[in-house]
């Protein structure tokens, strides 16, 4: 376990790495994939150990996504579809692909389509031929595609089964397409990935029908914390970006933070700001009832995209305006909001879950 | 996909019925404009605002020289001045279905009418013959004469819509008066086609320390000595719209720029706002049914859980919501429009008496000398500012809280439809070669110009639920064509 101390030290040292090297970042990020992305960053990120922070009940992802999201959400996006990949092969216990990408140091070194249902189908088709399967189809929008050394995914059998793949990227007839580019998140490295017929021994197959989707929901409750915190790391940088606005700005001869229709716009903020983080909180310790996770980073999530867009609206003109970083903020929410998927299905989970535990709160 | 125009306007099209010249004119502007959609702007949409992403100096010269093949500048301008004399109010339906594809582009066509409608309210009719005939000029020719209006400055953007706050506003700019005209100073930003007009339509007031009684139009063409563009916005979303910041440096114009008018704060700057809201409420409705249209036809083709989504029952209350949005969106632009032809600038302009006048009387008539020169007369002018004076308050008052009711109901609907369409599409909404993403980009900055939704909400506060006692109630002056026009449309006998 580690302890409030330790917490501590892993917010200042991300906090320090936010300002000294996200911030000045920003423009490159932003404009990705029109221009390259920052090496810098992400080989610091990898050096500070951001990629191999364990998704337990300690804190320590929660507390390192959410002081990085305040600088920029791409980056914490990018650490967290690699723990999701991460975790689905450490769960799965196949040691023999673990083997092959673990002698390799730059991260991230999953992909994995985190913003995908963790239910149904992915586009992904599996064929078993004695000692080997053959993969057809395209994974849509796998965070870290471009850069990582494998691929994560899940996948239906002939049968409609689900099941879960770990693939090389170097395998032949996968195909990384072009970068995305996508509302927010710029600056996460995410593409499609095209299976044209791949061949690859069986032991990429690493959790069959009985138990592909329990693994996948495994992993995925671990990381609703950490998505919360995502949420709230972005929306505290938004708030705290229209106070200091709203303290400077003048309307009709006074500072608007002294206008009663500004102050209401900013405790809702902070209403959700606070709800943001109390659910990272919550959700990154994994005591809670299913029902009670799933409201809590539906609600998280949903609270946090309307939020950063009242956080534009507080700057004006100038919040629509790429250089005050408020438009990228907002951007950057209603794109977390599909994190661990759309938040209508996760609401119909939700359901299914409170009459699974009984119906009772 | 693009249902009836009765379908889409059932109030217009029973007024149609006691008017159907009205109606024809509403159908011929949704006709051109849905054609212009279809041709020009959905195949070009998305590749424009990437552009403009790589390069925020991109300019899609491609689709303004369509546009005015089309004549989609200057159709709001009256027939006596070589438009297409068609009235703000029938144009709206064009804003509309040209936002649907592309709110920048509808934004670079129609901030035309906010320039236009600002030269119209100071009554200067000589200076809107101007202006006017070199926009369609150059329609004719390929290359219109766009304008642009410069209003917004770094230090005040709501305060210099709202006369109660322009009294403390942090102005910076000034048009000292001097010998012979004025020297324009200071910047202004966030102007919607700054970059690319031939003509900037600048609100300045010629002391700053008493801008309400001082604030004037001047017409500052982009080659006059001392005007720069400054800084192009890098703006997060109708990119297709080039925002830019205009610099005035010590920035001399001649007396005869300076529009003959009042002084604009007030009864001007409301007819103005009462007009363009209602063109922004229009673009609300229309980034709603972009998103929608993008959703149904999404579910309709992909699967979640094995179902197709449009079968899901969650999908079908989603897109139906989306559908009432519409539709609650439109009616507000409608309702305000109506409201504007009836008691605020559009009854002025392209009121029923100069409409009728400009469709009898032939077109080699109105473009004469003598038509031209009495249009651009002192006596014309001062008919037409007289008729600006006879507005009676109670009537803008009931344009302007129409128009901006219209604006924050529509554009927050707009916003809504396009949050709705993202949970509809999952994660495919994020993605740019969708299209919903960019829809989401553009909607957000309708909540923000032409005066801040929370603006707006305090006008229709000052204009609708606690009016101030001078100003009266409605009531329209009846007489002669104007007059039977309104009859009609109040459904009167």
């Amino acid at each position: 376990m580690i302890e409030t101390a330790e917490l501590d030290l892993i917010r200042q040292n991300v906090a320090r790495f936010g300002d000294g090297v996200v911030r000045p970042s920003l423009d490159a990020l932003n404009h990705y994939p029109d221009v390259a992305l920052p090496e810098r960053l992400f080989g610091t990120l990898t050096e500070m150990g951001l990629f191999d922070l364990p998704a337990d009940g300690s804190g320590a992802l929660s507390v390192a996504l959410e002081t990085l999201s305040a600088a920029a959400g791409a980056p914490a996006v990018s650490i967290l579809a690699h723990v999701m990949g991460r975790e689905i092969l450490t769960a799965s216990r196949r040691e023999s692909l673990r083997g092959v990408i673990d002698g390799h140091a730059s991260r991230p070194t999953f992909a994995y389509p985190i913003y995908a249902e963790t239910s149904g189908s992915s586009g992904v088709h599996v064929r078993r031929l004695g000692g080997e399967i053959a993969v057809e189809g395209v994974a849509t929008l796998v965070v870290n595609a471009p850069v990582a050394r494998a691929v994560v995914v899940p996948a239906t059998e002939v049968d409609g089964a689900q099941v879960v793949l770990a693939i090389e990227t170097s395998a032949a007839r996968l195909r990384i397409c072009e970068p995305l580019l996508t509302l927010g998140m710029r600056g996460c490295p995410t593409a499609d990935v095209a299976f044209d017929g791949v061949r690859v021994p069986a032991d990429r197959l690493i959790a069959g029908s009985s138990g592909a989707a329990a693994l996948i929901d495994d992993v995925a409750h671990r990381l609703r914390g950490p998505v919360a915190a995502i949420c709230a790391g972005i929306l505290g940088s938004s708030l705290h970006a229209a106070v200091a606005y709203a303290k400077e700005r003048h309307q009709g001869g006074r500072a608007i933070v002294e206008h009663q229709e500004v102050r209401s716009i900013l405790a809702r903020m902070i209403e959700d700001h606070v709800l943001c983080r109390d659910a990272a909180e919550r959700l990154s310790r994994g005591v809670l009832p299913e029902p009670d996770a799933l409201a809590l980073l539906v609600r998280c999530k949903e609270r946090a995209a309307h939020a950063t867009c009242d956080g534009v609206q507080l700057l004006g003109g100038y919040g629509y305006m790429e250089e005050y970083g408020q438009e990228r903020r907002m951007r950057d929410a209603k794109q977390a909001q599909c994190l661990l998927g759309r938040t209508e299905w996760l609401r119909q989970q939700l359901t299914s879950a409170f009459i699974a535990g009984g119906g009772r709160p | 996909m693009n249902p009836s125009f009765a379908e889409m306007y059932p109030t217009l099209a029973a007024l149609g019925r006691r008017r159907p010249r009205m109606l024809a004119d509403f159908e011929r502007a949704l006709r051109i404009a849905r054609r212009f959609r279809r041709e020009h702007i959905e195949p070009n949409a998305l590749a424009i605002d990437r552009a403009v992403m790589r390069d925020p100096t991109y300019v899609a010269e491609e689709i303004i020289a369509a546009a005015a093949r089309e004549g989609l500048f200057g159709m709001t301008v009256p027939k006596a001045f070589g438009g297409g004399g068609m009235s703000f109010g029938t144009f709206i339906v064009a804003l509309e279905e040209i936002g649907a594809g592309c709110l920048g582009l509808a934004n670079l066509i129609g901030v035309h009418g906010l320039a236009i409608a600002t030269v119209a309210a100071t009554g200067d009719v000589g200076a809107m013959a101007k202006v006017s005939r070199a926009l369609t000029d150059g329609e004719r020719a390929g290359r219109p004469a766009l304008l642009s209006t410069a209003i917004t400055e770094p230090s005040a953007g709501t305060d210099v819509e709202d006369v109660d706050l322009l009294r403390a506003a942090r102005l910076t700019c000034e048009a000292r008066p001097v010998r012979g005209g004025y020297r324009l100073r200071g910047s202004k930003v966030f102007i919607s086609n700054g970059s690319i007009a031939r003509t900037h339509v600048v609100i300045m007031p010629t002391n700053r320390e008493r801008p309400v009684e001082t604030t004037f139009a001047f017409l500052v063409p982009s080659d006059t000595k001392g005007f720069s563009v400054g800084r192009i916005e890098h703006k997060m979303g109708q990119k297709a719209c080039p925002a830019a910041e205009l610099v005035f440096d010590d920035c001399f114009v001649p007396e005869s720029a300076r529009l003959h008018s009042k002084a604009l704060p007030g009864r001007r700057i409301e007819l103005v706002l009462g007009a363009t809201r209602g063109g922004v409420a229009a673009w609300g409705a229309a980034v709603a049914r972009g998103a929608y249209e993008r959703a149904l036809a999404y579910a309709e083709t992909h699967e979640i859980d094995g179902a197709r989504l449009v079968d899901h029952q969650w999908v079908q209350i989603k897109l139906a919501d989306m559908a009432r949005n519409v539709m609650l969106a439109r009616a507000c632009y409608v309702e305000a429009t109506l409201s504007n032809e009836l008691f605020g600038l559009s009854s002025l302009v392209s009121g029923g008496g100069m409409q009728d006048l400009a469709r009898v009387v032939p077109q080699r008539v109105l473009d004469s000398a003598a038509v031209r020169s009495l249009l651009v007369s002192r006596r014309a002018r001062e008919g037409f500012q007289a008729s600006i004076e006879r507005l009676d308050a109670g009537q803008i008052d009931a344009a302007s809280a129409h128009g901006a009711a219209a604006k924050v109901s529509a554009t927050d609907i707009g916003m809504a439809n396009c949050h709705i369409a993202l949970d509809v599409l999952g994660a495919d909404g994020l993605r740019h070669d969708q299209g919903v993403e960019k829809l989401y980009r553009d909607a957000k900055l309708l909540q923000i110009y032409e005066g801040t939704n929370q603006l707006n909400r305090l006008e229709v506060y000052k204009r609708a639920v606690h009016r101030k006692p001078e100003r009266a109630e409605p009531r329209p002056r009846l007489s002669g064509a104007v007059a039977r026009e309104r009859e009609m449309v109040r459904g009167q006998p």
